[in-house]
């Protein structure tokens, strides 16, 4: 995992030590809270989360194992607490038909032209908004956070395989919500796929 | 292999970085094909897209100074009392769970075998102990004939209930009597049995069984022996003409 815990930080959490519980909450806010603002794209709720996960971590200190790092448990009570919080909330997506049209002239070009584009990051954020919750949290921990996929699945509870194929679905969608025009050569007939 | 399956590998590859030894078939299209290219190639300049737009949505954002007094305030204050409470309520719960399936259960089963309930009188200090069947010496039979057997059953003690549980209505002991036992055909020889007097005894109950071939013991029709309305007369056995007395 990307952040290591000192040795015996959760078995001093386990004694009553508070300023042990502190120094936890300090060495794992960062990646709960990113997780959180990720998923949500909210900093009040985002916060929210944080706290209701690091209660949650001091109420049941008993029962973190001090031989392992509790980072995978923090991100898996993160995932849940947001998407029991984020189903509330979210509504549905706006469409972005729109948004793919205007794209269409900056696709016709290579893709390191396409990096450039503002709106192709504006479709990418409504796409993993509108991803199925595997699917973002796959990404989220992959592509944010930079765990291995070993890790990754981890904290998610599924094997290995599983968490490839929920990348590869997420990307998939994700690219269906980009234009496929950019293969526009000039004076080459296009078919023009509509996003699902 | 088609260009399109390829391709399709080649993504996959690209993007979890498995290219090995086994990918050099892939790698090689890769290289005369401009199409695959362009897909591997705007594959990986989505996905890191993907990691700009990720990054965007945490860019800068830190939980403020006072969550972490907002943490511990919640943490110390809100322990105790949640555990206690929780352990209450779900202990009252489980036992509360636990007695409403108990009762439900016997209901359902009271209904499936439609049996009877019946309230259940304790007895107390002062009353005599109830009278069990078990209390009950056992019947003496005889026969009278090889079809007839006679049971004499003991005089029954008075019952100890009281009027008033009742309802005011008296009960009187059961006369004594016989019970006449219709067997056929009798196994047992009538010698076995005793020779007490059969003419001129009560009947009062009837009970009728049957033997098989298989079982020495009687097997009766009805446990609740039907109750004569009046008593009758048991007549002496008559030897059959040629027959010794």
């Amino acid at each position: 995992m990307e952040t290591k815990q000192p040795n015996d930080l959760v078995e001093r959490m386990q004694r009553g030590d508070l300023d042990a519980f502190e120094e936890f909450f300090n060495t794992f806010k960062r990646p709960v809270y990113g997780t959180a603002l990720a998923i949500t794209r909210d900093p009040f709720l985002a916060e929210e989360i944080l706290q209701d996960c690091f209660v949650k971590a001091y109420k049941v200190r008993e029962r973190l194992d001090p031989a392992r790092s509790p980072l995978p448990w923090l991100q898996r009570v993160t995932i849940n607490l947001c998407y029991s919080r984020v189903s509330r909330r979210r509504t549905l997506a706006e469409p972005i038909t729109s948004l793919i049209t205007n794209l269409v002239v900056d696709l016709a070009a290579r893709p390191d032209q396409v990096v450039e584009s503002r709106e192709v990051l504006e479709v990418l954020q409504r796409g993993i908004d509108s991803l199925p919750a595997k699917q973002q949290t796959a990404i989220i921990l992959y592509y944010l956070h930079g765990y291995s996929l070993a890790e990754a699945s981890e904290i998610a509870r599924c094997n290995v395989g599983t968490m490839k194929s929920r990348l590869h679905y997420a990307l998939k969608a994700l690219r269906v919500r980009l234009p496929v025009e950019r293969r526009v050569r000039v004076g080459t007939p296009v078919a023009v796929r509509v996003p699902r | 292999m088609t260009c399109r399956r390829i391709c399709r590998e080649l993504l996959w590859l690209a993007r979890f970085g498995e290219f090995g030894p086994s990918s050099q078939p892939h790698l090689d299209h890769l290289a005369g094909c401009a199409s695959c290219r362009d897909e591997v190639g705007y594959d990986r300049a989505m996905v890191q897209q993907l990691r700009v737009a990720l990054a965007e949505r945490i860019e800068g954002m830190t939980p403020s100074p006072d969550v972490w007094q907002r943490i511990l305030h919640r943490a110390q204050a809100a322990e105790p009392a949640p555990a206690r409470m929780w352990s209450w309520s779900t202990a009252i719960l489980a036992r509360l769970r636990t007695v409403s399936a108990v009762t439900a259960s016997g209901l359902a089963l009271v209904l499936a075998l439609n049996m009877e309930v019946v309230p259940v009188a304790l007895p107390s200090a002062s009353e005599p102990a109830p009278i069990t069947p078990t209390a009950l010496a056992a019947p003496t039979a005889s026969f009278s004939d090889d079809q007839h057997l006679l049971v004499e059953r003991p005089p029954l003690e008075p019952r100890p209930y009281t009027d008033a549980e009742v309802g005011g209505e008296s009960i009187v002991p059961e006369p004594e009597g016989r019970v006449m036992q219709l067997d056929a055909p009798v196994i047992a020889q009538p010698g076995t049995a005793s020779n007490d007097p059969v003419a001129g005894s009560l009947v009062t109950e009837i009970r009728v069984s049957f033997r098989s071939p298989l079982s020495p013991e009687p097997t009766f029709f009805d446990d609740t022996p039907a109750v004569m309305a009046e008593p009758i007369d048991v007549l002496p056995s008559v030897p059959e003409a040629g027959e010794p007395s």
